[in-house]
């Protein structure tokens, strides 16, 4: 091998002994915590409510959506807001991860998805909330928020606990 | 330490932590698959012969929500893999840093120039 190559390749290989990467936000123990908790809670009103329930049970039920909906909020909101590190910033403005995360309108789409599924979690339960008061649940109904619900939380709390390198 | 046992070290940390990776992503692919089928099955059920028979406006809310939920586990696949790039790439580093401060500590390079892990992160 020549020289020069054998130069490089010493050179290249520092470089890459040298350099530890993080490409996805650091684990946040709080959030973790808080998810689990808000979870419990929230398929505690599922079982609640898994029969049906009419609009007149509303009053029931009304601080336990409220305490609920304020809850996910707080922990979408301190997902959102954490820091990205700066190389997955950069990689998300690569046009191939651009293209498909979707990146331009959110900056961040593939690289802290947890927003975007508590956002989700966060209609199920208000638009739950607004028809249990106009018009009742019934309990088929009661389902399919349920497995909505169900589908988003569980992506965020796998991606969350998954960050626990 | 030699460079074979060095790269066959690297190797055995690539290993590890892309096995680790690829068992995540599948469970969670798995689970999340089972999920978006029992909702897509759900609800058509119910516009069958349930509640959503004659509620458009919530038959079009639940339908937008497992757009959404599918959208969310493909960015949530792409973010588990990233994460797995990023543990595999710093357990190699850490492996490669370890046998060349090994290698330079031999030859007398002060033990206080070589820090434990590498020490450059970005």
């Amino acid at each position: 091998m020549p020289a020069i190559l054998k130069r490089t390749a010493v050179l290249w290989a520092l470089v890459l002994a040298a350099c530890t990467i993080q490409l996805v936000p650091s684990y946040d123990q709080a959030l973790v915590e808080g998810l689990d908790q808000a979870n419990t809670q929230a398929l505690t009103l599922f079982a609640s409510v898994e029969s049906g329930s009419p609009a007149s049970e509303f009053g029931d039920y009304d601080d336990r959506y409220a305490t609920l909906i304020g809850t996910f909020d707080a922990l979408r909101q301190r997902a959102a807001n954490r820091q990205i590190p700066p190389l997955a910033a950069r990689l998300s403005k690569v046009r191939i991860v651009r293209d498909f995360c979707n990146s331009e309108s959110d900056p961040a789409g593939c690289v802290n998805v947890s927003p975007a599924s508590l956002d989700r979690v966060l209609q199920v339960l208000r638009r739950m909330r607004d028809r249990h008061r106009s018009n009742g649940l019934a309990e088929d109904t009661v389902g399919l928020f349920r497995t909505d619900y169900n589908t988003a939380i569980a992506q965020a709390l796998t991606v969350e606990n998954a960050l626990k390198r | 330490m030699d460079h074979q046992q060095i790269f066959s070290d690297m190797a055995a940390a690539l290993k590890g932590e892309l096995g680790e990776g690829y068992s995540t992503i599948r469970n969670f692919v798995e689970s999340q698959g089972k999920l978006l089928a029992k909702q897509a099955e759900d609800i058509a059920k119910s516009r069958l012969n349930g509640s959503l028979k004659d509620d458009d406006e919530l038959f079009q809310f639940f339908l937008d929500g497992l757009q959404t939920n599918a959208e969310n586990m493909a960015k949530s696949i792409v973010m588990l893999s990233a994460l797995t790039i990023e543990k595999a790439w710093n357990a190699v580093a850490g492996v490669l840093w370890g046998g060349i401060r090994t290698i330079l500590s031999g030859a007398g390079v002060p033990a206080g120039l070589l820090p434990q892990t590498p020490p450059l992160h970005v």
